[in-house]
């Protein structure tokens, strides 16, 4: 009998200490939440203030609007989301964000690196979200509701996806961003986004400089260029060339990527060798161009295609005093007694470097006609 | 000793439980702890810990030997006479207690910054204290039974570790030796702390079945700690970079933060539950050897009631402790020190002078 009311009391506690902890104050419903999805940084009328808008999924029947915009005025993001706090039903939850989007505007005049300190001070914020600049307002992005198309900020983190996929804009989540606003060998580029009609469009990639201004736009091949230099390629690139004038083209997707880095230094002169090889696929001929016996002149047009832009984007960066290819780790690692002396200015040493591109392209197909 | 013959742990247990105390809050924090004074070179330092942490361990043996059966407490009355070795033993109880109540409060410091910020931490310290409670009362063998369990339940998460490897820059490693051999030594001492739970092989070496394969145990036990660290730096190393490390103040919970299922927002909550057990091991420990010193001390045969009187006096002393990450650090850096002169001076003290007193001895008979 003394046994059972033992074990009865010992029970008893266990049940309590399970459930008195989860139910007190940690808990929340979903119906409660108003969570985050796409969360956009724009510029405002007055003197250093921000609009935050937010956009968040409705779980209501009565609602006939599955997804409500929010928007504030704020110095910071913590004080823009206890506005929106009171505007909103439920109390908002930010580790579902998908998107994160940057006003062109306003990142031309601030560092916007601070200002998402807490995305990281928080832990319950994710940081798998997706950093994107916009060109243009970004009110009109966040009431963007078409018919045919997800949800914003499902919409919006596919289309994201896609293009990076396609390896044509650098895709940045608040992870890496972090990452490369430390880390002192590379500077920042985050995905850029355009509004022009009625269609949202991923333009390229955005360069930052070393505090997270923006710098200048890359567009798609000049993306590409940067994802090689940055090892970060898995899918094929698609390239096309006009090869007859007026229209005629020469369409290769190149499937792999062998890259060879050196770091030299010649004459005090920071000297790196990059040496692409590149496996590519013919996809679409349409100029009259042999492909079997003009098979190494189209080589040398692809390369030479490539090369020149490369040397024109490296000349570009190098002109703006910026490095978003990570050369400067590479720099670190072979010549660390060098990168000691500049490693605070990286991106200013960078300009005085010399970057010799070479690429060698070898047709491995070209589908299943001749 | 009556407490000993029912309790005898076999190898696995003791390596097992000698690992677990070892890996502790400390893991969380190491790669920061080694990038802020030696940069990405630091692991080299682990391996100097790792020699360290075995010698001083085979130390803690060889002191014990000469007197199987005898605790610390027993070892302080026979070298040091009643009042003085009584008056040692009471500092050594101080000093477990301490580390108990240290990684109880630092558990509930995680828990309420990255699981339940609202949740008040009275009510975590009674879900920690009263299961380990119910483990510690059923004395030593229990307790290395729940390391085994908790090593199976736990290593899965050295694969998850790994996989920040794969997705990071190798070349952050490079070069391997940065700024010279100065600041890979001046990590040591912050390593030696991590590697900090072998003092309590004093309590655990007379549970030990085969005294014979106490060495062998400590090398598994130290291997193993210095394998799972070994990941944790790496990875963080190569995921983060040198820069970045720096910025975290758990870098290894960063580490799990990117992982993220559709279904399942923050994957280090997971991480964190499962943590939890690993901590278990390492509190749980200490609270068993604080409350069978008292046992001892008092010539008691149960050590229940001393593991009764130790709730209150932890929840009257978190009563008064305001749990911030200074004073954590405060505390960690207070517990660090004293250990690492128990665990590196002591034995060479003791050792040296049981042979005096050995010497003395004979001559007298």
């Amino acid at each position: 009998m003394k046994h059972s009311y033992k074990k009865f009391l010992k029970s008893c506690m266990v049940f309590l200490l399970i459930f008195l902890v989860g139910c007190r104050s940690d808990q929340l419903s979903l119906e409660r939440t108003s969570i985050a999805l796409v969360v956009g940084i724009d510029q405002s009328q007055e003197e250093g203030d921000m609009t935050i808008y937010q956009t968040n999924p409705v779980f209501s029947r009565e609602a006939t609007d599955t997804v409500s915009t929010l928007q504030t005025t704020a110095h910071s993001l913590r004080q823009a989301r206890d506005n929106l706090d009171s505007q909103s039903a439920g109390t908002i939850v930010g580790g579902k964000l998908q998107v994160l989007l940057l006003g062109k505007e306003l990142m031309k005049e601030q560092a916007m690196f601070e200002e998402l300190d807490v995305f990281y001070r928080d832990p319950k914020n994710s940081p798998n979200a997706r950093v994107a600049m916009v060109d243009g307002p970004i009110r009109e992005i966040m009431e963007f509701k078409p018919e045919d198309k997800p949800r914003l900020a499902v919409y919006l983190s596919d289309l994201i996806d896609t293009t990076h996929l396609r390896e044509n804009a650098v895709l940045t989540t608040l992870q890496e961003f972090h990452y490369a606003n430390f880390e002192k060998g590379i500077t920042p580029a985050v995905t850029e986004i355009l509004f022009k009609g009625e269609e949202i469009q991923v333009k390229g990639s955005a360069l930052l400089d070393e505090n997270g201004k923006y710098v200048f736009s890359a567009g798609h091949l000049e993306s590409s260029i940067i994802q090689m230099l940055r090892k970060d390629v898995q899918e094929p690139i698609p390239i096309s060339l006009v090869v007859e004038k007026p229209n005629k083209v020469l369409s290769v997707g190149v499937t792999r990527i062998k890259r060879n880095i050196d770091v030299s230094y010649k004459d005090d002169q920071l000297v790196f060798d990059i040496d692409f090889k590149l496996k590519v696929s013919i996809t679409e001929n349409t100029s009259s161009l042999d492909l079997i016996k003009d098979s190494s002149r189209i080589e040398s047009i692809i390369s030479k295609k490539i090369e020149k832009k490369a040397d024109k984007l490296i000349k570009k960066v190098q002109d703006e005093k910026i490095e978003p290819f990570g050369l400067g780790v590479y720099v670190r690692a072979y010549e660390y007694d060098k990168w000691k002396t500049f490693e605070d200015d990286w991106p200013e040493e960078f300009s005085k470097a010399k970057v010799n591109v070479k690429t060698s392209v070898s047709i491995i197909e070209h589908g299943v006609i001749q | 000793m009556p407490n000993f013959k029912n309790n005898t742990i076999t190898l696995t247990q003791f390596s097992l439980l000698l690992y677990g105390t070892q890996s502790g809050i400390g893991i969380l924090s190491l790669p920061r702890d080694l990038a802020e004074i030696g940069d990405t070179s630091s692991w080299i330092a682990l391996f100097i810990g790792y020699g360290l942490s075995v010698l001083a361990s085979i130390l803690i043996v060889q002191v014990m030997k000469n007197y199987p059966g005898d605790t610390i407490i027993q070892l302080f009355k026979r070298f040091f006479g009643k009042w003085l070795g009584s008056f040692l033993s009471v500092c050594w109880i101080v000093y477990t207690t301490f580390g108990m109540f240290l990684i109880t409060v630092t558990t509930i410091f995680i828990i309420n910054t990255w699981v339940l910020p609202k949740t008040a931490p009275y009510l975590i310290l009674l879900i920690i204290t009263i299961p380990s409670f119910y483990l510690a009362r059923n004395g030593l063998r229990i307790i290395s039974r729940f390391s085994v369990l908790v090593f199976l339940f736990t290593s899965w998460m050295a694969i998850l570790f790994m996989y920040p490897m794969f997705t990071g820059n190798l070349l952050h490693l490079l070069p391997i030796i940065k700024d010279g051999i100065m600041p890979i030594l001046k990590s040591v001492p912050n390593i030696t702390f991590s590697f900090l739970g072998i003092e309590l092989l004093f309590i655990i070496y007379p549970f030990l079945e085969d005294k014979s394969k106490a060495v062998k145990g400590i090398l598994i036990a130290n291997g193993i700690t210095l394998l799972s660290y070994l990941v944790v730096t790496f990875s963080s190393f190569i995921y983060y970079g040198p820069y970045e490390v720096v910025e975290y103040v758990w870098p290894t919970l960063n580490l799990v933060k990117p992982i993220e299922f559709p279904f399942l927002e923050r994957f280090e909550i997971i991480f964190l539950s499962f943590y939890l057990l690993i901590l278990a091991t390492t509190g749980i420990p200490y609270y068993f050897a604080s409350s069978f010193s008292i046992a001892q001390l008092l010539g008691r045969k149960d050590h229940q009631l001393a593991l009764l009187f130790l709730l209150p006096v932890v929840y009257i002393s978190f009563f008064f402790f305001t749990n911030s990450l200074t004073n954590l650090d405060k505390l960690g850096n207070i517990f660090n020190k004293v250990g690492l002169g128990i665990a590196f001076i002591l034995p060479v003290l003791l050792l040296f002078y049981g042979w005096v007193f050995r010497l003395f001895r004979r001559e007298k008979t």
